[in-house]
């Protein structure tokens, strides 16, 4: 079937964007047919049943931040435009909780939640542009996650809408449920394949009382990595535990930021702490001393506060996602013990030639690194680009990890699997995709396994 | 299906001899749970390692009958009841802790080790498992993964989900695979996510990762005194609203502080409407700026005393009201019904008014103890089945009290489950388009009509919850 961008599916005219805007909605190199972008819930649901009705693929766009990350999409006729989709936002702050629709974005919903003195302690890249429904769909997190968890820890409830324009919904506005299957920690994470979230209630934090950034920069990424284990270990309970390269902190992007010296070689470990103030001065003693005894040198100590803190961590929430955009970036997920075991191996690849000098931030308490190649890779390069990465994965996968490419030009999609995922649990997914979209019609081929 | 003892003597191939059960008075043990309805299985059998569950479930589904998991059986809403004659698997002898890894703060263990074991296992190495179910000391972590279990200390470290990442399962085909595994997310669905709190119908569970805490090392708690209840949920909102979380806090009503005093001779007074308990933890520095805070609010808010504790003991004398609740309360009638429903914490004050005017309408007596913090209410009617009318008339307050809980924007379960117990309720929260979209989940794991069947789905049955129960462990305190 072959949908020509004059082929409406009999949509209301108001709901499409004119087909000059296709190319703002390009998903690696393919265009949409129709971008259509609904005003309500309803709406969605009219769309999704008349895409269905004819066999129709679609990709939901939130901001349209992750749109890299997946597979190339098998088919793509469709672009649903959900940043529309800007109700409900309730807040009932003394139930430490918000219901939120799929399109408003985090910084909006962020906002709202401050005037209350309460945050969503989720800090993905890109906040005022990444959507509540893209950071559900592709479970987009950030250095928060050390403290708080992952999207799937704060999500209470969802509402979808399915293939066929079914709507429906799991969970609650409760903090505590176990009304029925958890639905929307199935949603979460799966970019959009088995529905659309067109809403999502999460259970919020409040702002710590105070807060506190600790920099230490130690001459091995052991000391580096040590030191962040050490103070969750002894109970410092961090709310971000984030080791950096000295290669990685252009893609930090705090220009105005007077910390740190950039030219310095080292690893540098950030250590980002809240609550009542005199934990707070206990937290940063304590985790100095920790600093000292793995060996940070003499920068140790230096304390970030208030703005420039505030900027500095946007900064590395932002890490490798403001534009100019890095082409090449992947996820490692390891054991947290075993992240000096996967820097090593980033920085091994990288003799490389376009692969040479990653910069490389890790979550250092969940194991998650990500590295990100600033140059550009030449199409001759990219069958040899391919080979270093496979060989990179297989040894990940040695240390019982895992790799995803979170960006990378079609071509090396083409050559490899952006995705990594165990091989016995696929059958399984498919036989999911398949209850819930039969006929494939949800971001067809951008997930796991061909999903 | 084949018959009983061709099943069973192809099962004490698996297991041994003594590991199938199918005397009258074996089965009998397996009929129940914590919850009130009963139905004898076909046999129980008991593997004694993930390698012999994979060939029971094998030879179970060949065979043709219905599987039902089960671990220590303190489950309080029927999900581990076997209906249709189906199989009992016990995982009572997968119990072993499998791993400890301190420095990833992470164990593997299997899932008929009891919760707190877990914990008392890894507290030479400083760390802790955070869910504390009530049931904690029997209940294992295999059964917690079927009910996502909670806790009083679920409100500052949140649920089961919260700190599972990874378990092994046998699929209903046979197969053995991770869901999930040692990282803190494994890509593709959230397979975890789904089986957690799935009431044993997707998958048996045999290894599970848990993630670890490191031991607070500062715990307080008070307890606060109230001349009406009112005053006492204003001071939870106000807790709440001044910018933290507590570890838990706990609330306990008049009826129920009346029936505790005689009983566990807590000290509270005579005229208390309301009891509050409050615990927080962490840093020396913060319990302590928390501490103050939770007792000036709990003053402000009309609190004729507050006590505290900080060691051990002490702290367990201010518990001893909230743990005893469950067992003075049986005394005060023949039978109660202990509900499970959860409302937004700002509607207690709304939920507990509503349940007075239930209780005067039916005329039976209702007593709260619950976990306020997060508005999860374990409202107790006291009756006496003796008598047709008052069970009658029971079991109507129960259904209203949770009508009442959806109507305030709240669920039908906090934490004991669906199972049995709420089945027939499920129309009152879900559309049958959100019941349809979950039973797609047996059908993609191969499970429907095989594991557990009957369950958490409508059956079009009359409601068969809120049968009256005299029955519970001794230490139950919800």
């Amino acid at each position: 079937m072959s949908f020509a961008p004059s082929h409406t599916l009999g949509l209301d005219p108001a709901l499409l964007l004119p087909p000059e805007r296709r190319g703002a909605y390009a998903v690696d190199g393919l265009l949409p047919s129709l971008v259509v972008r609904p005003r309500s819930v309803e709406e969605v649901s009219t769309v999704l049943a008349a895409a269905f009705q004819e066999g129709a693929s679609l990709v939901p766009w939130g901001g349209g931040t992750r749109m890299a990350l997946g597979a190339v999409p098998r088919s793509y006729h469709l672009a649903l435009d959900m940043t529309a989709i800007a109700e409900p936002l309730e807040h009932s702050p003394a139930n430490l909780t918000v219901r939120v629709g799929a399109g408003i974005t985090l910084e909006h919903l962020q906002k709202t939640l401050r005037a209350h003195g309460q945050f969503l302690p989720i800090d993905p890249p890109l906040p005022t542009r990444a959507t509540i429904g893209g950071i559900m769909a592709s479970s987009a997190y950030g250095p928060l996650c050390a403290g708080y968890g992952l999207p799937r820890d704060m999500v209470i409830g969802i509402a979808v809408v399915h293939a066929n324009g079914t709507r429906t919904k799991s969970g609650g506005q409760v903090v505590k449920n176990v009304t029925g299957f958890e639905m929307h920690r199935l949603y979460t994470g799966s970019l959009g394949t088995l529905g659309v979230i067109v809403e999502v209630a999460f259970k919020v934090a409040p702002l710590p009382k105070e807060e506190c950034t600790l920099l230490a920069l130690f001459p091995s990424a052991e000391g580096a990595l040590g030191a962040g284990l050490a103070v969750v270990r002894a109970g410092l309970s961090p709310m971000a535990v984030e080791v950096l390269t000295a290669s990685a902190w252009p893609l930090v992007y705090a220009p105005t930021l007077p910390l740190p010296p950039k030219d310095k070689r080292g690893y540098w470990l950030l250590l980002r702490f809240g609550g009542p103030p005199p934990a707070v001065a206990r937290q940063e003693r304590d985790a100095l001393a920790l600093c000292q005894r793995y060996g940070a040198g003499e920068d140790a100590g230096e304390v970030a506060r208030g703005e420039e803190a505030r900027a500095l961590w946007r900064g590395v929430a932002d890490f490798g996602w403001r534009e100019p955009q890095p082409p090449l970036g992947v996820r490692i997920s390891c054991l947290p013990r075993q992240g000096v075991q996967a820097l090593a191996l980033l920085e091994e690849v990288s003799s490389v030639p376009p692969l040479v000098n990653p910069a490389i931030a890790l979550h250092a308490s969940a194991g998650v690194l990500r590295a990100f190649w600033s140059g550009g890779i030449p199409q001759d390069a990219i069958p040899e680009v391919s080979n270093a990465l496979r060989t990179l994965r297989e040894r990940v996968h040695a240390l019982g990890g895992r790799m995803v490419l979170e960006r990378a030009p079609r071509p090396l999609k083409d050559l490899i699997d952006p995705w990594d995922v165990s091989a016995e649990t696929l059958g399984l997914q498919r036989s999911l995709k398949a209850q819930f979209d039969p006929k494939g019609v949800l971001n067809p081929g951008r997930f796991v396994g061909g999903i | 299906m084949q018959a009983p003892s061709a099943l069973a003597h192809a099962l004490r191939r698996i297991v041994g001899e003594k590991y199938v059960l199918t005397t009258p008075e074996a089965l009998l043990v397996y009929a129940y749970d914590g919850s009130v309805d009963r139905s004898l299985p076909g046999l129980v059998v008991l593997p004694g390692s993930a390698e012999e569950t994979v060939q029971v479930v094998r030879t179970v589904r060949e065979a043709g009958w219905p599987l039902v998991p089960r671990g220590a059986g303190t489950g309080l809403s029927g999900g581990a009841v076997p209906l249709q004659g189906a199989v009992v698997l016990s995982l009572a002898r997968l119990n072993r802790i499998l791993e400890i890894d301190p420095d990833n703060m992470r164990a593997v263990v299997e899932p008929g080790v009891a919760n707190l074991d877990i914990s008392k296992a890894v507290q030479p190495y400083g760390l802790y498992y955070a869910p504390d179910p009530s049931s904690q000391k029997a209940c294992t972590i295999g059964g917690n993964i079927a009910e996502n279990a909670g806790g009083p200390h679920c409100l500052a470290y949140g649920v089961t989900t919260n700190h599972v990442l990874g378990l092994e399962v046998v699929l209903a085909n046979g197969s053995r695979v991770w869901l999930g595994g040692k990282l803190q997310e494994e890509g593709g669905y959230d397979l975890r996510g789904i089986v957690i709190g799935s009431e044993g119908m997707l998958a048996v569970v045999t290894k599970i990762v848990v993630r670890l805490l490191p031991l607070p090392e500062a715990v307080k708690t008070l307890l606060a005194v109230f001349r009406e209840i009112d005053q006492a949920s204003s001071a939870v909102s106000a807790i709440i609203a001044s910018g933290m979380v507590p570890s838990a806090l706990e609330m306990l009503d008049r009826l129920t502080i009346e029936a505790v005093e005689p009983a566990v001779h807590a000290g509270y007074p005579k005229e208390a409407g309301a009891v509050l308990l409050v615990e927080v933890d962490g840093l020396r520095e913060a319990v302590e700026v928390q501490g103050a805070q939770v007792e000036a609010i709990c003053r402000e808010m009309g609190a004729v005393e507050v006590r505290s504790a900080e060691n051990p003991q002490e702290r367990e004398r201010l518990w001893a009201g909230r743990k005893g609740a469950l067992g003075a309360l049986g005394r005060l009638a023949p039978n109660y019904l202990l509900l499970d429903g959860v409302v937004p914490r700002t509607r207690i004050v709304e939920a507990l008014r509503r349940i007075r005017a239930i209780s005067e309408y039916y005329r039976l007596p209702i007593a709260n103890v619950f976990h306020a913090g997060d508005g999860n209410l374990h409202p107790c009617i006291l009756f006496d089945e003796r008598d047709a009318d008052q069970l009658r008339r029971a079991k109507e307050a129960g259904g209203a009290i949770l009508k009442m809980c959806v109507e305030l924007g709240g669920a039908l379960s906090g934490e004991h489950g669906v199972g049995l117990e709420k089945q027939e309720y499920m129309p009152l929260y879900f559309t049958p388009e959100d019941l349809q979209a979950m039973a797609k989940l047996p059908q993609a794991f191969g499970s429907a009509d095989f594991l557990n069947p009957g369950k958490v789905f409508p059956q079009g049955k009359v409601p068969t919850a809120f049968r009256p129960t005299t029955r519970l462990p001794a230490d139950a305190i919800i």
